[in-house]
């Protein structure tokens, strides 16, 4: 054997052998797909895979890759003779084998001590049933084949040939000039034999006497030997190992003809040229044909020409030690080019520099550096191109994996795959495994519905799967689409309530969209039960935790019964990332630019206006929605957090999940930043991605966000819970309503309806004045009655130590305060007053904010007690006939909320009838048709809504006149558009007392005339 | 090297080489072997008792010795010879031309 047998050589064997087995996985299901129709193409291509894989192993020693190759090639061959049909079963065991071929050819170092018998066996069955029997050859039948030099034969028998054959042997016919090959070399025709015998048999050998000459002749400067050689090594392997020539080793073909390697130099190629042909010895002569076409028949149908085994031209991978087979990437050898040049161009470029340097010549300076930095972005590009790898490298695997999970399933999916050759950086690639796999199992167990069911639902039975890359603008998105069921999101939701990851409080606030965001919750797996596919551990928090690291988003987009995609967006590379630099206290930090959404400068006049506390959490408002704060300095720990009085930055940023504000003290510029991991010993710091250089040479920290905001406790639930649905979102959510909470005693929790509220003061006990049994303060240079809860409600009393705020009402034109003590807090939630337990006078009854009983006022008791005139409106009878005096229909749900109408309505000294839903607001107006002079309408109420209540209004007749004022807490164009649309004279957003009473008016007076109003004021 | 031992043993000429067959002594045994031949040697019998090796040139040389015999109808053997050299000399199926036997 070749001394020269180094690692070099089985590393680049065990790299082929693992292109050769992934391209396998695609081709087997290829084969599967065509059924009996096999192409033969792609049988040979999967074919010769696995026997060059053996090829190599046994001539490497190792044994059990090579009887696995072996067997598996057997199977091969009685396919691609057509003796087998490939169904799915056969598929599935040569999967399965290549799966241990794989695994054997990772781990060949220990590959002989594996065991590999139940797929031998499982092969050889397969095998054994079908071959034929009674085909055998008999031991005299010669064959002879032809040598390249003219006229010579090489006899042996088919007999021969055919063992020789067996175990996937190539035979060669080597031409060897002893004198010239051997002795030159300084070695001896024995040593290369040995060599010969040690991988091989050497079943013939004829030497050419003639060209020896007799003792009178001159001794000859040749002489030829001729040996016929069967091996396991590949014809790649076979010149290097043989340490000749191309074109003195031929391949002899199953039809008997030999094929020169090469015509010349060291390089397989294996040309179609037939040299010789198979001679048929007198004794057979007659049946030519059986000789020919016997060895075919047992070995499969005649080898066509193998195209030349597809190697780029360009390049061979370079040499890595084994342990670490992906470490090694295949490169166009124009980019090594390319890269060179540059590199050429940098010195080029220093020796400039250096030389203007060494003269002072500043003009000279700046032109060296401009080369250097032209130079410098020229080859980042192309350093960075020389770590792209198609996605398709990844996309491979996919279209095995479906195919298993459908058969497990008992499903029919069919998977499409497009945008293979998408690059994108090798780590991301890398990275991208695990997640991808996990949401492709998603998609197939959870997503595509068994055939039944599709075909209920109306739908092909046949499930598909998009899997799909596109470049978008500098980033890389990956989708993985089914036309399955679906995420249902209110199942999302009770699931992750069951669990206890997000409160009932917070769910009521979110979208569909919000809500189908949960899955990637730790802990929440949409998977009903745990299958043999799915809920194995690894969440979908897994796959977005993953997807973080690699910078990437992922979207979901869902439509129940139709399917749903997940979006990966990704960068291009990881490695170059350009980034905001941000700095507290001198110290330079790095916030990846995927992460910034937005840059705040918060004037340190609007700091009180803008930034408030929910939930013991610095809050800010952002159009109307409330993001989280961080202070940079607080979460690291660093000295010399802001005051709270100077104007901060605030730099928002998304941790894909969720979005939170980080105060800053300040901000720079963006700059492209080299990412360089942080050492071992930080492994465990969350807080950063990495350290990067600066240009001044100074160390940047990369701030992880989602790391951040982890650390403090903060996450996407409580975030999501924090952030105000915005108008879109509200369609989807039920009713909420905003309240103010504040303590009356210590410890006694109170609200009321923000809308109600029109300002609210910090007072000094001492600014409150008791005069004429009355207690009133200054307010705006006038006198402004002052209550408390006590004056009606047997409530505990306001304390000096507390911080007393008064909270101002504007109710029927002038102003009450109402004295309460901090903390202040607001809250949105879906009210439900319990109105009898502690329902008092001053008191609509009590609710639970927060976990904590929470008293709720009712202003209106309260005003009516400090300005009896005002209570009065509410208690005095209505005189007089009925009609006279303008009646409104209140068609409210919310029994606060009623009761904050009516009273509203009564202050202005109308009538009020009122009725819970839409029905019983129509039976009233149905009884009472000639009395409503308005009608206030909620529009989400069970039975029948508002809208239906005005549709049925306007479509009575009798009413067309009448004003219908919809309340609503939706109050998206669209709903006012579908509320005009209905009927309504009045769109409202729920609740402005003082607009709504101005409508109320406006609309009384409009229909009654003022007199009739004022008959009852 | 020395120069090999040539005995006539009745019909047979026993040529025993002093030491290897490689290049460097070829050319000496070729022409102790040239004028044994044509001194009317018939029956030629190499003993290669001592020698251990035979590189390509000797080959050549044996094959030489086996063309000139075949032409007048001589008969060539071996005799003595070592493993290797047996291995080898049957590896190249020369036993299919003339005898050879091993120690």
């Amino acid at each position: 054997m070749n001394p020269n047998l180094d690692d070099e050589l089985i590393q680049d064997y065990l790299a082929e052998c693992l292109e050769h087995l992934a391209r396998i996985e695609n081709d087997l299901l290829a084969i599967e797909q065509a059924g009996a129709d096999i192409d033969e193409q792609i049988v040979n291509q999967v074919f010769r895979a696995a026997h060059s894989i053996k090829g190599g192993a046994g001539f490497f020693g190792l044994n059990k890759i090579r009887e696995l190759a072996h067997k598996i090639e057997n199977v091969l061959d009685l396919i691609r003779s057509r003796q087998m049909v490939p169904q799915p079963e056969i598929v599935s065991m040569l999967l399965m084998s290549f799966d241990k071929l794989h695994e054997l050819v990772a781990n060949h170092r220990d590959s002989n001590q594996a065991d590999i018998a139940e797929f031998v066996v499982a092969l050889t069955n397969l095998t054994v049933n079908h071959l034929e029997p009674g085909q055998k050859l008999s031991v005299d039948e010669n064959v002879s084949i032809a040598t390249p030099t003219p006229g010579r034969l090489i006899q042996t028998t088919a007999l021969d040939l055919k063992l020789a054959r067996r175990g996937g042997k190539c035979i060669y016919l080597v031409e060897y000039d002893l004198i010239h090959d051997i002795e030159r070399r300084g070695k001896t025709p024995l040593d290369v034999f040995r060599d010969l015998m040690k991988c091989g048999t050497m079943l013939e050998t004829v030497v050419d006497f003639e060209s020896v000459g007799t003792l009178e002749d001159a001794p000859s400067v040749k002489l030829m030997l001729e040996v016929l050689y069967a091996t396991v090594l590949e014809p790649d392997l076979i010149s290097q190992v043989l340490d000749l020539p191309g074109n003195q080793v031929h391949v002899l073909q199953k039809d008997g003809s030999s094929k020169p390697l090469s015509e010349s130099g060291h390089a397989p190629v294996l040309a179609a040229e037939v040299l010789a042909k198979v001679e048929v010895p007198a004794k057979v002569a007659e049946v030519p044909a059986t000789v020919a076409e016997a060895p075919a028949k047992v070995m499969g149908a005649p080898q066509t020409a193998p195209p030349p085994p597809a190697k780029p031209e360009t390049a061979k991978p370079p040499v890595v030690p084994q342990s670490a087979p992906e470490a090694t990437i295949r490169l166009n050898v124009s980019l090594l080019d390319s890269l060179m040049t540059l590199a050429g161009e940098l010195v080029l470029s220093r020796n400039q520099l250096n030389e203007s340097l060494a003269h002072s010549d500043q003009r000279g300076i700046l032109a060296g550096a401009q080369r250097v930095s032209l130079a410098t972005s020229e080859l980042q590009a192309v350093v960075t191109l020389t770590r792209m790898q198609p996605v398709g490298n990844l996309f491979g695997k996919f279209p095995r994996l479906v195919r298993d999970l459908a058969r497990e399933l008992a499903k029919d999916i069919q998977l499409d795959v497009e945008g293979d050759d998408v690059e994108i950086d090798k780590t991301i690639l890398e990275g991208l495994s695990d997640p991808l796999t996990h949401m492709m199992r998603n998609a197939a167990d959870h997503g595509i519905e068994l055939p039944a069911k599709r075909t209920a639902a109306g739908k092909s039975p046949t499930g598909k799967i998009l899997l799909k890359a596109c470049h978008q603008a500098g980033q890389v998105v990956i989708e993985i689409g089914d036309d399955g069921r679906g995420l249902d999101p209110e199942k999302i939701a009770a699931s992750t309530l069951a669990k206890g990851l997000v409160t009932r409080e917070q769910l009521q606030g979110m979208s569909d969209r919000d809500k189908i965001a949960l899955i990637f919750l730790p802990g929440v797996s949409t998977a009903e039960k745990v299958t043999g596919t799915s809920g194995r551990g690894v969440g979908m928090d897994v796959v977005k935790t993953n997807l973080d690291r690699l910078g990437g988003k992922v979207e979901i987009e869902s439509a129940p019964g139709r399917g749903s995609t997940f979006r990966i967006k990704l960068p291009l590379t990881l490695a170059i990332i350009p980034s905001l630099l941000v700095s507290h206290g001198g110290q330079r930090y790095a916030i990846p630019q995927v992460n910034v959404g937005e840059l705040i400068r918060i004037p340190a006049a609007q700091l009180g206006e803008r930034v408030g506390h929910a939930a013991d959490a610095e809050v800010l408002t952002v159009r109307d929605r409330l993001i989280p704060l961080l202070h940079l300095a607080e979460v690291l720990g660093l000295p010399g957090a802001g005051d709270g009085n100077q104007a901060v930055n605030v730099v928002l940023v998304n941790t894909g999940t969720f979005e939170y504000g980080l105060v800053v003290e300040n901000l720079h510029d963006t700059v492209e930043i080299v990412v360089k991991p942080l050492g071992r010993h930080f492994k465990g710091v969350r807080d950063y991605a990495g350290a990067t250089i600066l240009g001044d040479g100074r160390v940047a920290l990369i701030l992880d966000v989602a790391g951040l905001a982890e650390r403090t406790g903060l996450s996407s639930g409580q975030a999501q819970g924090l952030s105000k649905p915005s108008g879109a979102e509200l369609e989807s959510a039920e009713e909420r309503q905003s309240l103010l909470v504040f303590q009356n005693a210590p410890s006694e929790a109170c609200a009321v309806p923000i809308e109600l509220v029109s300002r609210i003061e910090r007072v000094r006990p001492e600014q409150v004045e008791n005069l004429a049994g009355r207690r009133t303060m200054q307010y705006q240079g006038a006198s402004i009655p002052l209550v408390m809860l006590r004056d009606t409600a047997a409530v505990g009393e306001l304390s000096e130590a507390q911080r007393w705020v008064v909270v101002i009402f504007e109710i029927g034109g002038s102003a009450l305060g109402l004295l309460a003590a901090e903390p202040l807090d607001m809250v949105e939630v879906v009210l439900k007053i319990d109105q009898i337990t502690l329902r008092q006078p001053g008191l609509a009854g009590s609710a639970v904010l927060k976990g904590r009983t929470t008293l709720i006022l009712n202003i209106f008791e309260l005003a009516g007690n400090a300005r009896p005139e005002w209570g009065a409106a509410q208690s005095t009878p209505i005189h007089g006939p009925e009609a006279a005096c303008p009646t409104v229909l209140v068609a409210e749900d919310s029994d606060f909320f009623r009761g904050q109408i009516r009273r509203l309505i009564e202050a202005v000294g109308y009538r009020v009838l009122d009725a819970e839903d839409g029905q019983a607001a129509w039976e009233i107006l149905d009884r009472h048709a000639g009395e409503i002079t308005l009608v206030a309408t909620d529009v989400e109420m069970p039975r029948m809504d508002g809208l239906s209540l005005t549709r049925q209004i306007r479509a009575d007749g009798r009413f067309d006149e009448l004003p219908i004022i919809a309340l609503s807490s939706l109050a998206g164009e669209e709903e006012i558009a579908r509320g005009m649309a209905a009927g309504v004279s009045e769109y409202q957003v729920k609740l402005d007392p003082e607009e709504f009473v101005q409508s109320v008016r406006k609309a009384v007076r409009r229909n009654t005339g003022d007199l009739a109003a004022e008959k009852c004021s | 090297m020395t120069e090999p031992i040539i005995t006539q043993e009745q019909e047979k000429t026993v040529i025993q080489p002093a030491g290897d067959l490689v290049a460097a002594n070829v050319p000496e045994l070729r022409a102790v072997l040239r004028n044994t031949v044509s001194a009317g040697a018939r029956d030629v019998v190499l003993d290669l008792r001592n020698t251990a090796m035979v590189d390509s040139s000797g080959l050549g040389l044996v094959i030489g010795i086996y063309n000139s015999l075949e032409k007048v109808a001589g008969r060539l053997a071996v005799i003595h010879a070592s493993r290797d050299v047996l291995q080898l000399f049957q590896t190249m199926r020369m036993h299919q031309r003339f005898a050879i036997s091993g120690d």
